[in-house]
């Protein structure tokens, strides 16, 4: 008969590996005292002269790690192989973003021109007015990207630099010694004079960490973080329908020589996106939709806890097993289902607000897609703030 | 922190943070959020290093906190995992050690967090109740009706005096008379 100790140590029995280093502890200490510092700083500063503080603040700042915001350090990269440096701007009518995808190698931010907006079907005969962009700045690492992609192009003068303009296709110049920066256009979007003026204006400042809008315990062994943002690299143009993307890759992919951004399409990824609920849903098979099979009824995405009512899910199989004829055998919201004979998942979250999609071009047992969506909780895609840095939103073997 | 201060940092860290791990999930049953939990409080633990007499004691205090606070947040109200019963990869679990396990778990989740704390820094950590009421700021008779409160509700869940050894149900008795 166990004592009460005995109790509580069966209650812990299989706990899985830490996900944190020592390294990683010591280096949220630092972070830590870095911003209380800093708070410090601006507030003291603030309070007695505020003058002083843009003085001061950067130099404890970079005393710590990080990028300094001095003018002469207008131009830098991050300091780590996921951050921002890179700061949305508007200029002439045309905006452009904050970064929506970083990888080790480039971060790259859209352009949009005034209300540039698309009308998408939802599925269920109505539509959704969304944001469109049709231009894509990249900023390159020094030393990714081949100027060779441009030789062929007209010179022209990018402030107090040449560039290189591919009529209709793209302006690339340097922003610094051996690093580039790049604005694509689609045809007819941008002209010649609309990329310089954006490129013109362009300025870089402190890096700041990437973060993700979920936090996951659980990735297939031997995958590394690739690339990641509010959009996937795939799909950085077009409309603004993604909330948060991540890719993950086998094998390292090398930064170096590039004539433009990865999208994954040769490596052996696993992706991870999430969409608004109304967009997800018009991306699965119909007979996965929970609005359409059910439109007069109206979806009912109130959290289920109930495991009585998830499907079963048998781990000898590797899936969810999935009503195909059936419509009101439809799991509950939060448990994960699989499209028969893909590598491709889902999990609606629990208030039904949205859906996260789990793909794989390596053929995963889809069990592993599954512990994968089991294991990510996310927080609000819609507010930023909420978003987790890496080593939070990660499994460390990831990072 | 110079670098023989961070040193001993790395060495606590490295001695203690699987069992502030452990300390955290019986807190709050859930092991990402006793690892925030952790993290947390080792970063906290970090600035004050120097100012701190007894690092165990102190991240110990600060992670229980931490995992009691961890429920509180609004980050993680916006959605419920889908169980964390299940297990962390698909593995069949029908064992008997895992269905107590699951037993013991769902009693424990009928604590509030505070309670499942006092327990936990008494009965797992050894903690007397003084030291208990100072890990978590509050007063020894509060922690007493935890403990009386905590073991009773145990004792209703896995079935009076099935599992709770008669030393417990006296320290109940004898708890309740002074709480």
């Amino acid at each position: 008969m166990p004592d009460m100790r005995e109790l509580l140590e069966t209650a812990y029995a299989g706990e899985p590996p830490m996900r944190h280093s020592t390294d990683d502890f010591v280096a949220g200490g630092r972070t830590r005292r870095a911003r209380r510092r800093a708070a410090w700083a601006a507030g003291a500063a603030g309070t007695i002269l505020a003058v002083a503080a843009v003085a001061v603040v950067p130099q404890i700042v970079a005393g710590h790690g990080e990028v300094p915001a001095s003018a002469q350090d207008a131009i830098r990269y991050p300091v780590t192989a996921f951050g921002y440096t890179l700061t949305g701007y508007t200029i002439g009518g045309i905006a452009v973003s904050d970064p929506v995808n970083v990888t080790p190698g480039y971060q790259q931010a859209r352009i949009r021109r005034g209300d540039e907006a698309t009308r998408l079907d939802r599925g269920d005969g109505t539509s959704e007015k969304v944001e469109v962009s049709s231009s894509v700045l990249t900023v390159y690492r020094y030393g990714v990207f081949d100027s060779a992609a441009v030789g062929g192009g007209e010179p022209v003068q990018v402030g107090g630099t040449t560039g290189r303009y591919v009529p209709d296709t793209m302006l690339a110049w340097q922003y610094g010694p051996d690093a580039w920066a790049v604005i694509r256009s689609a045809p007819g979007h941008l002209s010649l004079n609309d990329m310089v003026h954006v490129a013109a204006a362009m300025r870089i400042g402190p890096s700041r960490p990437a973060t993700l809008p979920w936090r996951m315990t659980y990735l297939p062994a031997g995958y590394q973080l690739s690339s990641m943002g509010l959009v996937a690299d795939d799909s950085v143009s077009g409309a603004h329908v993604q909330r948060g993307a991540a890719r993950f890759t086998r094998q390292p992919e090398r930064y170096s020589g590039l004539s433009g951004p990865l999208t994954g399409a040769d490596a052996d990824s696993l992706r991870i996106k999430v969409f608004p609920l109304w967009y997800g849903e018009s991306q699965l098979p119909p007979l996965l939709r929970r609005t359409s099979a059910q439109p007069s009824a109206g979806p009912s995405y109130e959290p289920s806890l109930d495991p009585s009512r998830w499907p079963s899910y048998d781990p000898s199989a590797g899936s969810s097993v999935w009503p195909t004829s059936d419509p009101s055998a439809y799991p509950s919201p939060v448990d994960p289902f699989c499209v028969p004979g893909q590598s491709r998942c889902f999990r609606y979250t629990a208030d039904g607000a949205y859906l996260i999609e789990a793909t794989a071009t390596a053929p995963e047992q889809n069990g592993e897609l599954i512990q994968v969506l089991r294991g990510t909780r996310l927080a609000d895609p819609d507010d930023p703030t909420t978003w987790s840095e890496l080593g939070e939103a990660l499994p460390r073997p990831a990072r | 922190m110079n670098s023989d201060e961070e040193t001993n940092y790395r060495s606590f860290v490295d001695a203690q943070a699987h069992s502030l791990r452990r300390l955290a999930y019986l807190t709050c049953g859930d092991w990402q959020l006793a690892e925030d939990a952790v993290f947390t409080a080792l970063a906290k633990l970090y600035t004050r290093w120097r100012r701190v007499d007894r690092p165990e004691s102190y991240a110990r205090s600060m992670v229980v906190r931490a995992a009691i606070d961890e429920g509180r947040r609004p980050w993680w109200r916006r959605e419920q995992p889908a169980g964390h019963a299940i297990p962390e990869r698909a593995v069949p679990d029908r064992t008997d050690e895992v269905d107590e396990r699951l037993r013991i778990h769902a009693a424990l989740d009928r604590l509030p967090r505070r309670r499942r704390a006092v327990l936990v820094l008494h009965y797992f950590e050894g903690l007397t109740v003084q030291e208990t009421a100072e890990a978590l700021d509050c007063p020894e008779a509060t922690v007493k009706s935890h403990i009386v409160r905590g073991l009773r509700t145990l004792r209703e869940v896995l079935g009076a005096g099935a599992d709770l050894p008669a030393g417990e149900l006296d320290e109940v008795e004898r708890y309740a008379r002074h709480a």
